[in-house]
């Protein structure tokens, strides 16, 4: 106290020193409690409600009480509260006007986590931008994306902008695009495009898959296989009807067609000329004696 | 809880034995098209499995690079039991032709269900080492677009009798009495059978479920479906051998049948 005294002077009544205890056990008692109310209650209700309420009760309680924390302090510095509530209304009106952009984000915050669109654990495409939904906070929505890069989309963006959440919904449906050649008998090629489905066991039987004919292409019958999955699942069941068509359709004999490509140089009428050259540099023939690549037009050379 | 549910008998079954791993030897066990693999070494014990066309005789051969699964046990367990328990999801039974049944009729069906092999130490049962499917069922999906349960999905005929050739070890017969006590038809093609509440019995080889008793009471009214808890009549004295994964006694009412009137249209 001797030691306070000569250091502080006349400035460190006793008084002055209780206060100052106060403080410190306010602080120092309060805030590591707070951090721990925090983290205890986000564990305890991610554990038996969800990732996304166990974020919003945690922010909630740490806000809230750090609001209680800084009133009780000005309460022991001997501030009245009444004419602050007054300033702060003032003061209010006069941040709003100076900072639009972050009170809007702060309200959209609030309608985005009202209207649950997605959740904390989502998966979301946001312009074109496909990740996990990280946290939902005051002023921006924080989301992991799958090459883990760390995309923040301020909450106003969100809410002005489409995006699509991928995993609201438990199933999926996965969309092969398959082509076969015009050749093919489309019965059997139906036939074993089921039947590549029904052989992987995570493909749901029902909703059933569906084939739908899309078009006649310019080189190939295109069709459009549907399946569905657990939405877990929708990658194993996307490359296990991929590999699997391709598979059969190889030990079929079903053809996947591909686009026959004609290239010209220079006039449309005059194909490009080709020149048969031997593995050790011997011109055989040039496109002009050979009468390679000198059909007519339309004729093609693959 | 113990009057509901009878202590387990502990029976030496062919098919569901008690067995002795000596170290570093693979024990080999069929059961229906599954072998299962087991090799322990020190407290650790090794699983494999694989599958096979046939579903009896010998156990297949361990594969050239079998997918050994380890698990470091509390002890140096010798004895383990193999268990045949129920699927962890429900089954929905394809009844291969629709079903219908006028106002206030019942019936009697059985559908057999693939059982799975539960391994666990002899000595300390809630050890669960592996629950492994005899049969791997493909998925399905109970409910709507937004809302519903996964399930297994199976394709029976919906028995109304049953023969003694049909019994076999890898498959647990559940008897399934319908009864249609609305004034409406009921017509049906898939029954959701929650077989995560069932117990298992054996006799002789042969696997029973508990009687699962479904009164359809309308369209507008949730269907009751009861699970009796008791060995079914067919058993004569079948001994419980598994108890349910999901024990719930008291009648539950929940969407049972996929009704014909509520068939699928594709999300297009």
């Amino acid at each position: 106290m001797d030691f306070l005294s000569s250091l502080f002077g006349d400035q460190l009544t006793e008084e002055r020193l209780f206060l100052l205890l106060r403080v410190l056990i306010i602080l120092v008692v309060g805030l590591p409690l707070l951090f721990i109310l925090r983290r205890v209650l986000n564990r305890h209700i991610t554990r038996h409600y969800s990732q996304h309420y166990g974020m919003l009760a945690g922010k909630l309680v740490f806000y809230l009480g750090m609001t209680i924390l800084l009133i009780t302090l000005l309460h022991e510095f001997g501030f009245s509260l009444t004419p602050l509530l007054g300033a702060a209304g003032i003061l209010g009106i006069a941040i709003g006007f100076a900072s639009q952009t972050t009170v809007s984000n702060v309200i959209s915050g609030f309608f985005l986590v009202a209207e649950k669109s997605f959740v904390v654990g989502d998966v979301i495409s946001v312009s074109g931008n496909v990740g996990v939904v990280y946290s939902i906070d005051t002023l921006s929505v924080k989301i992991r994306m799958f090459d883990n890069r760390f995309l923040r989309v301020p909450n106003e963006t969100m809410i002005k902008s489409e995006y699509i959440n991928i995993t609201r919904f438990p199933i999926r449906r996965v969309d092969c695009h398959v082509s076969v050649a015009y050749k093919e008998d489309l019965s059997r090629v139906s036939e074993v495009l089921f039947d590549v489905a029904a052989k992987l066991p995570y493909s749901l039987q029902e909703p059933p898959p569906l084939l739908i004919f899309d078009k006649f292409g310019s080189s190939s019958i295109d069709l459009l296989f549907v399946a569905w999955a657990r939405k877990e699942n929708f990658l194993k069941l996307r490359n296990g009807l991929n590999m699997g068509i391709k598979e059969r359709f190889d030990k079929e004999g079903i053809e996947i067609p591909f686009p026959h490509v004609s290239v010209y140089a220079g006039s449309a009428t005059k194909p490009l000329p080709l020149d048969l050259i031997s593995r050790d540099g011997t011109v055989l023939s040039t496109g002009a004696q050979s009468g390679i690549g000198t059909g007519n037009p339309g004729s093609e050379t693959d | 809880m113990s009057a509901l549910y009878p202590e387990i008998i502990s029976m030496e079954l062919s098919n569901w034995p008690i067995i002795t791993i000596n170290d570093r030897e693979v024990y080999r066990h069929r059961v229906g098209p599954l072998t299962i693999f087991m090799k322990r070494l020190l407290n650790e014990i090794w699983v494999a499995s694989t599958r096979d066309e046939s579903i009896r005789g010998t156990p297949s051969e361990l594969p050239e690079k079998p997918e050994w699964v380890r698990m470091s046990l509390p002890g140096d367990f010798e004895k383990y039991r193999l268990q045949p328990v129920m699927p962890d999801m429900p089954v929905i039974i394809d009844t291969e032709h629709a079903y219908r049944f006028v106002s206030k009729t019942s019936t009697r069906v059985y559908s057999r269900i693939p059982v799975w092999v539960r391994i666990a130490p002899e000595s300390r049962e809630d050890l669960v080492i592996a629950d492994i499917p005899t049969v791997i069922l493909s998925e399905t999906w109970f409910g709507t677009f937004t809302d519903g349960e996964p399930s297994y999905a199976l394709s029976s005929t919906a028995r109304r009798i049953l023969t003694e050739d049909l019994l076999e070890p890898h498959l647990v017969v559940c008897p399934l009495e319908i009864r249609n006590n609305s004034d409406d038809e009921l017509k049906f093609e898939k029954v959701c059978l929650r077989v995560e509440r069932l117990s298992i019995y054996a006799r002789e080889n042969a696997l029973w479920s508990d009687e699962t008793v479904i009164n359809y009471q309308g369209m507008d009214s949730s269907t009751d479906t009861e699970m009796k808890g008791v060995r079914p009549r067919e058993s004569g004295d079948a001994k419980l051998v598994s108890k349910p994964r999901s024990p719930v006694r008291k009648s539950i009412g929940q969407k049972t049948f996929r009704l014909l009137k509520d068939f699928h249209i594709p999300g297009f």
